[in-house]
């Protein structure tokens, strides 16, 4: 009699083992969809509307990430300027960049050391193409620069809005 | 086993001195409504009565509590404070409140230990502690930048 009921009990519990097993196998998780599927989207989407916001404001034009690698590639004569943290900047940034900090907030947190700094970058020549760029597309040095340097009468402004994260993601060259 | 014991007695070692001054010297300098460096992320939150505005940044996060002045940095892996940015004139840092004549800044942090940055005259070190001054018109500290050297910690 106890020997029937072990082999009952293994039996069923071999069963549990097997179901169990199936039931891992075709329970698979399905993969993430969406624009950066490792991201999160509702985060794309914020950073997405206020950098649109930014644009339509600032009136500057835009560049991508690998239009900048062929501008550089064909030496195009132009100003690139870093505007993140000079410690970000001596870490690595976008060959023949230069650096002048500027706040990741709004214009009016925009010190006048900051602002001086970043114009005499500029130098006299209106009609050179100045290119501006900081961490990400959520951050907004770049567009903080951009504005300035159409305020100054700058009249190829570009911002490039993946920064240097999307220059590294990229795998183009960077400066230390 | 008696080398991972003195490895792991010596780490803990490096690792207290760099808490303790934290603990024991930078958080007591730091009034900020009650946040300080390290601190988990519920607890400001609770400290600052909201919630803030959340960002990312290139070292981790920051919420930004507008109605306060203030702005808090946290480590993404730990999610506890990194840097508190202050422009609210009812906070203080090393006894620096937001609207002091810039000299006095100056002379405050310096009296602290600090030591000033060749290439800025905003920053000031001290350990693996980094004290910003945000100047909008060179003559007064309008706002104070503490934060935990990110390449120390």
């Amino acid at each position: 009699m106890i020997k029937k009921v072990l082999i009952t009990l293994m039996v069923l519990a071999f069963s549990v083992a097997m179901f169990a097993g199936c039931g891992t196998k075709t329970t698979t998780t399905a993969a993430k969809v969406g624009t950066a599927p490792e991201g999160s989207e509702i985060a794309i989407e914020k950073a997405t509307m206020k950098f649109i916001k930014d644009t339509n404001e600032g009136k500057y034009k835009l560049l991508s990430t690998e239009e900048l690698n062929t501008w550089i590639g064909q030496k195009k004569d132009m100003i690139i300027i870093d505007t993140m943290p000079a410690d970000n900047f001596a870490k690595g940034r976008i060959p023949g960049a230069v650096n002048a900090e500027l706040p990741k907030t709004v214009m009016a947190d925009v010190t006048d050391a900051q602002k001086a700094v970043f114009i005499k970058l500029l130098g006299q020549d209106k009609s050179k193409p100045v290119v501006v760029y900081c961490g990400f597309v959520g951050c907004a040095r770049s567009h903080l620069g951009a504005v300035i340097a159409l305020e100054q009468g700058f009249t190829n402004v570009y911002r490039v809005p993946g920064g240097i994260i999307a220059w590294q993601e990229a795998g183009y060259t960077v400066e230390k | 086993m008696v080398a991972i014991l003195i490895m792991v007695t010596f780490l803990t070692g490096c690792r207290s001195s760099t808490d303790s001054f934290i603990t024991e010297e930078v958080n007591p300098n730091i009034d900020v409504l009650g946040i300080k460096l390290d601190m988990p992320e519920s607890k400001v939150h609770e400290s600052a009565g909201s919630k803030g505005e959340k960002a990312m940044c290139v070292y981790g996060y920051e919420y930004e509590y507008a109605d306060k002045h203030i702005n808090i940095g946290f480590k993404s892996d730990k999610g506890t404070v990194r840097r508190i940015t202050t422009k609210n004139p009812d906070t203080s840092i090393y006894g620096i409140m937001p609207g002091t004549d810039l000299l006095n800044a100056y002379n405050q942090i310096e009296a602290n230990g600090f030591t000033k940055n060749n290439n800025s005259n905003y920053k000031f070190y001290k350990n693996n502690i980094i004290i910003t001054i945000i100047s909008m018109k060179d003559t007064l500290a309008d706002g104070i930048n503490i934060e935990m050297d990110p390449d120390q910690n």
